[in-house]
């Protein structure tokens, strides 16, 4: 193959050596997005279940802890709602490697002249943002729920989404990888999904856990991103009522702690990435002996 | 032809499956530009040999160069200068036949400015032009296959993979792909290598590798091989005719007697069924 002469081409020599991997990244990505603008209707359905939690779930207990006076539950779980409605998503991302498998689309790209993880990782990011659009709904509600829109709580909630969104589809893809049907990936994500979600402590205060409950959601990656939801969501609550402090603490209580030390951001952040970035070498290395 | 440069040259190349032999000792050799047919019941070992040769299966014995690198130690720069048409469908069914093609050019690090041009050659050639915005989805079969040569061959492979290339399409469609094979290679001169058990289509080859039980049996001109093989002195009528005469079976129950590892991996690759 002969390069046109417009191509020009950087000279640097690291970058021209994975170029094709950067292009595959590329373009894997743009693929996922050109099928989810396909498909809009999936936004939709993948909704409805973070929406009934927060309004009808919320509404409801917010009437229970009403009664023993305090703040506005919905408010309370908003973030873990946030993080609930990029879960399938990013789960359905990951999955349609599985498709991609079975209707044969799968063998041109691992046939192609590129590395694994240029596609792992193209699929991570064209997957995290479809979920992280799937949040944006969540996040576009935030008024029902008396979250202000200051363009710190809006961005970094997307940000916080996409991030989750990227763990997941890089997870969810270390257990498609080597699925040949859909429906054996899916009762895999159904047996973790929601165990993830509500070990997080999405809908509850962290600390005054029962010893194991403390443990199990220290070990969930999910407590490390909505945390930093937390953080951005909850100056807007409302805990000034002692009671309110009581039942529910109060904000500063209310980070990820390893015994008395508090986990800060960086860490948190740092931790969730760390744990993308090993998956999607574990996914490429499972697609790698599949060949 | 005795001085054009090898394509492809195998030197004892061999792949088992567990207990079973798949691939045993194949010595094989290409020239360039030839239009070379392995032909052989389903379960003869000639998916294999083709996944060995596209480096996507690895050989357990024996070694191997394509386009004049190792199909083990160089499984990139082989990649580059292949072009394959799966023996299943790979095309995306969601996008268009113009976005697959596109996808591909990415993959193979196409220089960008040629990407467009040579996708509407290509697409030309094929006479798929104006089905190049249709969701892929909605082409018939025959339509599908044009497109995923049209893809193979985006890159301008120096050599092309034909896996059982008109697998599961009716007799016009076949037709159609089969001359169309046939044309590409003339006027683009690309080394071809084809797997096959439709005997018009090896007819067409230059020469042709019959192989049984994963080796080959014979390998010649397709006029060679009647001649050689006929019987009561006279010419063999047609490859079957040849196959029955090296092996002592039929080529087409030969399928039957083999419970092919190629069955296997079709039927779990297929499970969901060839769409088109």
């Amino acid at each position: 193959m002969s390069a046109a002469p417009n191509d020009t081409r950087p000279p640097r020599r690291r970058f021209e050596r994975i170029r094709p991997e950067l292009r595959t990244v590329r373009m894997v990505a743009w693929r996922e997005l050109l099928i989810f603008r396909r498909n809009p209707q999936r936004l939709l359905v993948t909704l409805v279940q973070p929406l009934a939690f927060l309004l009808i779930l919320g509404t409801g207990l917010q009437a229970a802890a009403l009664a023993v006076g305090g703040i506005d539950y919905r408010t309370y779980i908003y973030p873990g709602v946030v993080g609930m409605a990029v879960l399938m998503p990013a789960f359905f991302a990951a999955g349609s490697v599985v498709y991609d498998r079975e209707f044969g689309f799968l063998r041109e790209m691992l046939a192609a002249p590129v590395d694994r993880w240029a596609i792992v990782l193209g699929k991570c990011i064209g997957g995290a943002t479809v979920a992280a659009l799937h949040g944006a709904v969540v996040v576009a509600a935030a008024g029902l729920v008396d979250v202000p829109y200051t363009a710190k709580i809006v961005f970094g909630l997307l940000g916080l989404a996409w991030l989750l969104g990227f763990l997941l589809v890089a997870l969810g893809l270390v257990l498609a990888a080597r699925a040949r049907q859909f429906q054996s990936y899916m009762s895999l994500v159904n047996l973790v999904a929601l165990p993830m979600l509500l070990a997080s402590g999405a809908l509850f205060p962290l600390s005054g856990l029962p010893n194991w409950l403390g443990v199990l959601t220290r070990l969930d990656p999910l407590a490390y991103i909505v945390d930093p939801m937390r953080r951005l969501v909850f100056p807007a609550l409302d805990f000034s009522e002692p009671i309110a402090q009581e039942v529910w603490l109060v904000p500063s209580e209310v980070r990820v702690t390893w015994g008395d030390w508090i986990v800060p951001l960086s860490l948190e952040l740092g931790i969730v990435t760390m744990l993308a970035l090993a998956a999607i070498f574990g996914a490429a290395r499972r697609f790698e002996r599949d060949q | 032809m005795s001085d054009a440069p090898l394509d492809i040259r195998t030197t004892g190349l061999g792949k088992r499956y567990g207990d079973r032999v798949a691939v045993e000792a194949l010595d094989l050799e290409v020239t360039r530009g030839e239009l070379f047919g392995l032909l052989g019941p389903n379960g003869a070992g000639k998916s294999t040999t083709i996944g060995m040769l596209t480096t996507l299966v690895r050989p357990d014995s024996g070694s191997g160069e394509v386009a004049g690198f190792d199909i083990a130690r160089s499984r990139r720069d082989v990649r580059r200068r292949i072009g394959i048409v799966f023996q299943d469908p790979t095309l995306d069914i969601h996008l268009t036949v113009a976005e697959n093609l596109r996808f591909h050019a990415e993959l193979y690090d196409m220089p960008r400015a040629r990407i467009a041009p040579r996708i509407d050659d290509l697409l030309e050639l094929l006479e798929v032009s104006e089905r190049r915005g249709d969701l892929v989805r909605t082409l018939s079969g025959g339509l599908r296959r044009r497109v995923e040569l049209a893809r193979a061959l985006l890159h301008e492979p120096q050599v092309l993979f034909l896996d059982e290339p008109t697998l599961g399409l009716d007799p016009r469609a076949r037709a159609t792909v089969t001359e169309q094979v046939t044309r590409l290679r003339r006027e683009l001169g690309t080394t071809v290598v084809l797997t096959t058990h439709y005997l018009a289509e090896a007819d067409g080859c230059d020469r042709i590798a019959v192989m049984d039980q994963g080796g080959i049996v014979a390998l010649d001109t397709p006029a060679a091989l009647r001649a050689a093989h006929g019987q009561g002195g006279a010419p063999a009528a047609n490859l079957d005719e040849v196959f029955l005469a090296v092996t002592g079976r039929d080529l087409r129950d030969a399928d039957a007697l083999e419970p092919a590892l190629d069955d296997a991996r079709a039927a779990d690759r297929n499970r969901s069924g060839r769409s088109g």
